[in-house]
């Protein structure tokens, strides 16, 4: 369905991507590296809004720069959060299928149902403006699904999103591949997308450094320590509990700012594991849950023999 | 259908509580300071002149302006700075469409304000004493009749000499009989307005000789220029005499018949003006502070400078369309913003087709540029 040959492309003098080469089926692909990758380079220019600089980029076997009917069957969630900050989710999603050029028969329906899906229908008259930075998302995946089309194009689709926000959207993506569609994720966290899939390309300062299977970047990165930053009103608190767990090497308490603490683990899949029954029964409120995950970049760096 | 539902939608965006507030204080300026003037100038306040000084200056040279450029440039600059064009480019919808939408809503949005505006100032400025739109003289279009008749006894100049030679015997002996220090007889007035008008509803009295010396309002050289007849020739003819002889006439000119042609050009202006700094937005980043160095450099001086030069300004176009009178010195003391606000160079024909022309290749260089353009926000690569 997309094809990239030998594909480059740069902004002046600097290199976005360069010389990629790859095709992606239906079903799901991670397309995974750290920031600045040029992972968000390869997703423009498969949606049309960038040409390559040198080689071919083709969806469907046409070139998708401004050209609606290759654009009719991709839906793209873009990285940006910022949204028409004055409208309401249903109005920009109406918008959204205006813009689609779907018929005005049956648009209530489609859009109750795009945001239905994603979660986010209980807010739908509110001002996007309100939205939280999960509930944008939520938004956004609304609008690319909107449309149902046969390849979706999510930029960091589970960013903010919280477990249960990530897990929802996991199986929403994996719903749709299942209907084969082709389904392109970007993520620069591997723990993220390898509940995903398994079939991954790898990007590193441009390059297209491994694609296929995910279980030989696995091996490599549980090499690395891994960062978890939980955001919650009892940082000391829950740093005292998760010490006690041997998979945890160092818990960072920060009471500043509404409190925080950093987990640094080498089995990051045990503790997102036990970390709900924890927080469940020391009582703690978790305001967010990032993972400023820097060891992906680490594990490129041995790739490439740096 | 699609296409409608954008525009409302630009237009919504358009009406958002800030802006709604700033297009009401633009709307509102010229009518405020002409209502300033009115006040200051009290019994010597010029109507039309002040109409012309402010529809020139205010509303032609600044809200006209300043909402085409933010208006215009905003189409395309707000979805960058937003970085909500990413929405619009990935949609399978052309791209054209969408811009040409947005641009019929700022262009839409620009002409209401302006026409708002127009129609308050020309409110404010409608002046108890003007004479309507009557083509004849009546005894009210004099403004002191005994003046007038001891002008035409001593002649000053070769317009009032014109008068006097046209006179019948009978007037003549009448007005030559007339003690200036007595009371006026009725019928010595009457007599004398027939006979002007006589010469009014005859052929075109203008000849080098006469009238070379005058400087005769624009509108009167465009009207004369149209080699008129009927209703026209007789407009032009009466026109003649009033700029001729202003502390005699009154002005038949009243603000309503410039405002009908000003509300027909300001559409035009605002289509013009927003096609080109759509196209500017188009082609370069920072579209805003350009198109206002542009407007407010380029189209204030531009228009001021004499021969083919202010052809590159679209102000020159408009005003040629929609001159507006300099005003008097005695009668509102703003002479010096005025100087040069009569094109001389331009014909209408020629305005017409430079403005149409700037509104189908701007807009149209709008639309293919957009349609082919990369506009990536620069949010760093992931």
């Amino acid at each position: 369905m997309i094809e990239l040959a030998r594909a480059s492309r740069w902004y002046g003098q600097v290199i976005g991507i360069n010389d990629i080469t790859f095709s992606v089926g239906a079903g799901i692909t991670a397309l995974l590296g750290p920031n600045g990758a040029g992972k968000s380079t390869v997703l423009k220019l498969v949606t049309g809004q960038l040409r390559p600089s040198s080689g071919s980029v083709s969806v469907f076997g046409k070139r998708p720069f401004a050209n609606p009917g290759v654009l009719r069957q991709v839906g793209y969630c873009p990285e940006v959060e910022n949204c028409y900050e004055d409208m309401s989710g249903r109005a920009f999603i109406e918008l959204m299928d205006v813009l689609a050029g779907l018929p005005p028969r049956g648009r209530a329906d489609r859009v109750n149902s795009s945001m239905e899906r994603t979660g986010i229908l209980y807010a739908a008259e509110r001002k996007v403006g309100g939205y939280s930075k999960g509930m944008r998302q939520r938004l956004k995946v609304s609008q690319a699904i909107l449309h149902d089309p046969a390849v979706l194009i999510l930029d960091e689709p589970l960013n903010g999103l919280d477990p249960v926000g990530r897990r929802e959207m996991s199986i929403l993506f994996q719903g749709l591949a299942a209907e084969g569609k082709c389904v392109v994720v970007s993520s620069h966290i591997l723990y993220e997308v390898e509940q995903l899939t398994h079939s991954i390309l790898l990007m590193h300062r441009g390059r297209l450094r491994a694609q296929g299977d995910i279980y030989g970047i696995r091996s490599l990165i549980d090499l690395h320590p891994h960062h978890v930053l939980i955001r919650c009103d009892r940082p000391r608190d829950l740093a005292r509990a998760l010490l006690a767990e041997t998979y945890v090497i160092s818990a960072k308490v920060d009471e500043a700012a509404g409190g925080s603490v950093e987990i640094e683990t080498r089995a990051p899949d045990a503790l997102y594991r036990a970390l709900p029954d924890i927080v469940i029964g020391l009582g703690v409120v978790v305001a967010a849950f990032e993972s400023p995950d820097n060891n992906l970049e680490a594990v490129f760096r041995y790739l490439v023999n740096e | 259908m699609a296409d409608l539902y954008i525009l409302r939608n630009a237009l919504l965006d358009l009406a958002r509580p800030a802006r709604l507030l700033v297009c009401g204080l633009l709307v509102l300026a010229p009518a405020g300071v002409a209502l300033l003037i009115r006040g200051v100038g009290r019994g010597s306040f010029d109507g039309i002149a002040t109409y012309d000084t402010l529809a020139a200056l205010l509303v032609f040279g600044f809200v006209l302006v300043i909402l085409s450029v933010v208006f215009g440039t905003g189409v395309i600059t707000r979805e960058i700075e937003q970085k909500t064009i990413v929405y619009l480019l990935t949609r399978p919808i052309a791209r054209w469409r969408i811009l040409l939408m947005k641009y019929l809503a700022a262009a839409l949005a620009v002409t209401v304000t302006v026409e708002v505006s127009i129609l308050l100032l020309a409110a404010a400025t409608t002046a108890p004493r003007e004479v309507s739109g009557a083509l004849e003289l009546r005894a009210v279009s004099l403004r002191d009749r005994a003046q007038f008749i001891k002008a035409l006894q001593f002649p000053s100049n070769s317009v009032m000499q014109l008068l006097r030679d046209n006179l019948s015997e009978q007037t003549l002996r009448d007005v030559d009989a007339w003690d200036s220090g007595g009371m006026l007889r009725r019928g010595l007035v009457r007599g004398v307005l027939r006979d002007v008008n006589r010469l009014i509803t005859g052929p075109l009295i203008y000849t080098e000789a006469t009238f070379g010396t005058v400087q005769l309002q624009p509108d009167t050289r465009q009207l004369m220029a149209t080699k008129p007849r009927g209703a026209a020739l007789r407009r032009a003819n009466r026109w003649l005499l009033e700029d001729s002889l202003p502390d005699y006439l009154y002005r038949s000119r009243t603000t309503g018949m410039r405002l009908g042609r000003d509300l027909l050009i300001l559409p035009i202006g605002a289509l013009a003006y927003t096609a080109l700094f759509l196209l500017l937005a188009a082609v370069i980043r920072r579209a805003l502070i350009a198109g206002l160095v542009f407007a407010f450099g380029w189209e204030s001086w531009v228009p001021m400078v004499s021969g083919k030069f202010q052809m590159l300004s679209i102000m020159s176009y408009l005003r040629t369309l929609a001159p507006h009178a300099k005003i008097d010195a005695a009668s509102v003391n703003l002479t010096f913003l005025l100087q040069v606000l009569t094109p001389e160079a331009i014909s209408v024909r020629v305005a017409w087709g430079a403005l149409v022309g700037i509104i189908v290749v701007g807009l149209g260089a709008a639309l293919l540029v957009f349609s082919l353009k990369e506009y990536v926000p620069g949010d760093g690569d992931g």
